[in-house]
């Protein structure tokens, strides 16, 4: 039996939990959300400015995913599922805007094709019922 | 305890993961994959685009920012709960699952108030691209706000009937976990739609 399974048997037995790292990260996350929101006030350029906005997010999420999410010291299968999901992701992300850089030049607008209203056809003049006989 | 509930409960002697922490994590990994579509096209459509409003422009920045505060204090009271539960102070955990519930209530409030805003102004979906990519992101985002509202609560309802299962302090933990990747998909969305 492995040491986490014999440590998983006893679930019901009091295990301490050191909660000071998480106030640690939590008040790194409160300076990162400050950084952020100052960081869209300067006047640079808007490819620094969403470079710098986005680095600071992704440290944000790595200190939530590391010591929130207990990433640090996970099993190793967890390791593989974020990675495969990473892979994915950087796929997901790189082929549509590299595809979208490249053609930055020769994008042709959408054509919106809306076609006007006909006019309503003339009411056919109401034929009179033979009389009967 | 039948055979059936030991593989439920304990750890898979070659994954050494409980079947709710596996279970989980697979379905984390499926909502990256939503989100990322969503964010690529968000940046295809933005970068496609002739002219794209800065977000401090139309929309509120001082309520974005206080609720990612609110989401982020939230994500630290979920684990002080998961913290209670694994030293089996019952008290402790019901008040910060409490307190964890109260902030979510908090963003959702702030986030109406913000929708309502907008929607007074006339401006909705249809009205133009930016705020299609707009309601669409953060509605999504609300959806798994209250669904983790739904979720927390069932287990502060559930902890005095089932606070000696072995399987209670599991599913405490994957329900934090679902909640800061909730937290997690908050801090992408602040920069990209409130900032830049």
């Amino acid at each position: 039996m492995t040491t986490a399974t014999a440590q998983a048997r006893s679930p019901i037995a009091p295990q301490h939990v050191d909660v000071k790292p998480y106030m640690y990260v939590f008040a790194g996350l409160l300076c990162l959300t400050v950084a952020t929101v100052l960081v869209s006030y300067f006047d640079w350029s808007p490819w620094l400015t969403i470079f710098i906005g986005l680095a600071i997010a992704t440290v944000k999420a790595s200190l939530v995913a590391t010591f929130f999410m207990h990433l640090k010291g996970e099993r190793v299968i967890i390791y593989g599922l974020l990675g495969l999901c990473a892979v994915f992701v950087a796929v997901l992300f790189a082929i549509p805007i590299t595809d979208s850089q490249a053609n930055m030049g020769r994008r042709q607008p959408i054509a919106v094709v809306v076609e006007e209203a006909k006019p309503a056809a003339p009411a056919l003049p109401a034929k009179a019922l033979p009389a009967t006989p | 305890m039948s055979s059936s509930a030991v593989a439920v409960n304990y750890p898979g002697e070659h994954s050494g993961l409980t079947n709710a922490k596996l279970g989980i994590w697979l379905f984390l990994a499926s909502e990256v994959m939503l989100f990322a579509t969503l964010f690529t096209s968000y940046l295809v459509i933005r970068l496609g685009s002739s002219s794209w409003p800065r977000g401090w422009e139309v929309l509120n920045v001082p309520l974005g920012t206080i609720n990612t505060f609110v989401l982020i204090t939230s994500s630290v009271t979920i684990i002080l709960a998961y913290a209670k539960c694994m030293a089996r102070d019952k008290a402790g955990f019901k008040t910060y699952m409490a307190l964890t519930l109260a902030l979510a209530f908090v963003f959702l409030g702030i986030k109406s108030v913000e929708w309502g805003t907008k929607f007074r102004a006339h401006h909705f979906p249809s009205t133009n691209i930016f705020f299609g990519v707009y309601f669409v992101l953060t509605g999504l985002h609300a959806l798994h706000v209250i669904g983790g509202i739904i979720l927390n609560s069932v287990l502060l309802f559930m902890a005095d009937k089932h606070w000696d299962d072995p399987l209670f302090a599991g599913r405490v933990e994957a329900a934090g976990l679902y909640w800061h990747f909730v937290d997690i998909v908050w801090i992408f969305l602040l920069p990209a739609l409130y900032l830049l």
